[in-house]
Order: C-alpha cells, then structure tokens, then sequence
C-alpha cells in the first residue's frame, strides 16, 4: 500500500541517494534498493512501510516535493559553512606539534546530515581524526536571553548622560527578567524603568557590590513588581564607565552540558578513526567560574571582565 | 567545565570513545583576537593552544613552553 508519495522536481540523474541525505530532515529509513517504475521515478519504502516517489533532485539546491498531496519545499545541504570553523582549522593546524598542519580536511556534515564535524586525514601515516564542536552556554536558553537583553537593556549603556566621573558602575540584570513580557509594550516600560532608576540614583550607590530593588510599575497586563539589580561601583580615575550586563540566576550548567553530551557524543563516537576529540567553546564566563581560575591571555582578562 | 563534563560523562557509554576532550575559551574574543585551546586531563593541565589571528602563537606541554 502506498501511503506517502513524494515528488522531487529537478533534473533526473544520479543524485538521488544524495537527496536522500542532504534535503530530507528527518531523514527516513529506506529499503536498501529503490525500485525503477516505468515512468522513469524511484519508488522506496521506509521502515513505516511507506512509500516514497522520487524524480530526482539537484544534489545541492533545494527541492520541490509533493507529500501526501501536499506541496512542499525542502531545505538544502544540513550544514553550510559556519564561522566557528575557523578554530577548527586553527586546532588542527597546531594539533600534535603541527603534524596535522597538512591533514586532508573533511567536512563531513557539510555532506551528511549527523555527521561529526570534521574528519582530518594526516598525510604521513594516513591516520584519522575525528573532531567535534559545541559551544557550552553558561545557563540554560543563554543565546535566547542574550538576544532579548541585547535589544533591551544592553542599549541603556549608550546613554552618556548617566556616567559619573571617576567611578565605574556595573549593573547587574537578572537574567531572564524579559522572559514572560513578550509584548513589546511591556518590555519598553520595564527597560525604561531601570533605565530612570539607574538616572535617580547613580550618584548615591555605595562603595563595591550591593543589591537594589528597582520598583516596576505600569506594565501591562502585569502586576507591580521588583527586579533585584546587583550594582559595583568601583573608583576609576580619570574615567566615568557605565556597563550594563546581566546576572546568572539558579545554577542549570549541569543541564547545559548533559544536553550538548547527549548531542555530540553519539555522532562523534559512532564516526571510525583512530582518534576522537571534542572541543566545547566558553564564549562567557559567568560570575562563579570568574572565580576558578582561568588561563587566559593576560590581554584578554581585561575585557572579560565585563561578560557576565 | 571539565568538573561537569566528568561528572554527566560517566552517563554516557560513548565517553570512553573520546580521547580528549578540549575546552576553547573564546570569551571576549573579536574576529582577528586572541583564544586559547586547553587540554586538561583529571583537572590537570596538559596542554593549551594560543592563538592571535588564527595563527598559532604559543604552545604548551605538561606546563612547559613549546619553542615555536
């Protein structure tokens, strides 16, 4: 019984079993061999015991299916070039005393959706390995919340008029504080909120690290409440510097790591080579790992500083 | 890291395929900048990588410096 049709417009060729693997996510479980209808398509069972119709695609563009009746456009290759590869590259490149400086570099899931990353090939002895990447966030959903913080309250720090000569004030947001304001509304009147607070109290902050309530009214839709600001007023001579950064609340790093684990191993395990590695990249460091030490460059500490 | 990665690892079969485990600290880093690549085995220093502009400037082994 056929229960699922799928129609590739494009070329007819050769390509099809790269269609299988590059445009098709979730990738189905097909019979080993397709079988040739007479009109020229490829029909293929999946392990539901569906079928599949194929005219074919272009190995690298999108393609254009009908799906139980149903038009449909697929995305193209599974991964395309990303900027994190250039430290890939860079590890290589220095990896065993530069002796795979030269390696055959093999993108592999530019090619196939699931593979590792990369799959290097050393020229003097043909030895293979196999590396993966993931960027560990400091807290659970840390990009999303970055994002919003970025629109919001990140652009309080362009305001000059709220420097004050000589002392460096670091505000500290919760993070998470515009989860649950998702109207655009809202999150103006809180982020002008503590935008006015830091205004009317900048120059009465106590020496070091405190906490302030800010008061929050006037949202809409929500109750009054208060957002706990972590505030450090330090001396600066000569200068006046105002940064506004957000604050880690709860501690869900275990989560963070189970979840990139659970990710990357699997693939990076199940990829034959003589040698596996796994890179996990810190892009920001939290207040409590700012207390283990760290190994940076000591022209990278100063600006590290600030990215909480 | 490595703390947690050790201890959520031992939940997974697949970690005893992996041979390193490398942490890359890109914090502060802008295009053309400084990052460093660091390999600790048992919260023990092994090696670290430097690097400014994608090139490699230093390179380290058992705490010792690698003339480069």
């Amino acid at each position: 019984m056929v229960s699922r049709v799928v129609r590739f417009d494009g070329p007819r060729g050769k390509s099809l079993y790269a269609a299988y693997a590059l445009e098709i996510r979730p990738l189905p479980r097909f019979s080993l061999e397709p079988k040739l209808t007479l009109g020229g398509s490829f029909l293929q069972r999946d392990s539901r015991g569906g079928w599949w119709e194929f005219l074919s695609s272009d190995r690298f563009n999108s393609a254009c299916a009908w799906e139980n009746n149903g038009r449909r456009w697929y995305d193209p290759l599974p991964t395309k070039p990303r900027p994190e590869d250039m430290f890939i590259e860079a590890f290589l490149s220095a990896y065993e005393d530069l002796t795979w400086a030269d390696a055959d570099k093999d993108w592999f899931d530019r090619r196939i959706d699931g593979a590792v990353e990369m799959l290097a090939t050393r020229k003097s002895d043909r030895k293979t390995l196999a590396i993966e990447h993931t960027v560990i966030e400091p807290f659970v959903k840390e990009k999303e919340d970055f994002a919003f913080f970025q629109q919001a309250f990140l652009k309080i720090e362009d305001d000059k008029s709220l420097v004050v000569p000589d002392r460096w004030i670091q505000v500290f947001i919760p993070a998470g504080t515009l989860h649950g304001h998702r109207k655009a509304a809202a999150r103006e009147v809180i982020v002008k909120v503590v935008h006015e607070w830091i205004r009317a109290n900048r120059l009465n902050l106590r020496d070091g690290e405190h906490d302030y309530l800010c008061a929050v009214a006037g949202v809409p839709g929500t109750a009054d409440f208060e957002i706990k600001l972590t505030i450090k007023d330090t001396p600066l001579a000569k200068h006046g510097q105002l940064n506004v950064r957000r604050q880690q609340v709860g501690n869900d790093f275990g989560d963070v790591v189970k979840k990139a684990l659970c990710k990357k191993l699997p693939k990076l395990a199940r990829q034959k080579a003589d040698k596996h590695v796994l890179i996990l990249e810190r892009q920001h460091i939290t207040s409590a790992q700012s207390k283990c030490s760290m190994r940076l460059p000591s022209r990278v500490l100063p600006s590290c500083r600030c990215q909480r | 890291m490595l703390d947690e990665v050790a201890k959520q690892g031992v939940a997974f079969v697949q970690m005893s395929a992996i041979d390193e485990v490398w942490i890359l600290e890109t914090i502060g880093y802008q295009p053309g900048g400084y990052f460093l690549f660091e390999l600790l085995i048992d919260g023990k220093h092994v090696a670290d990588l430097t690097f400014n502009g994608g090139i490699c400037t230093g390179r380290s082994k058992d705490g010792m410096p690698v003339p480069m």
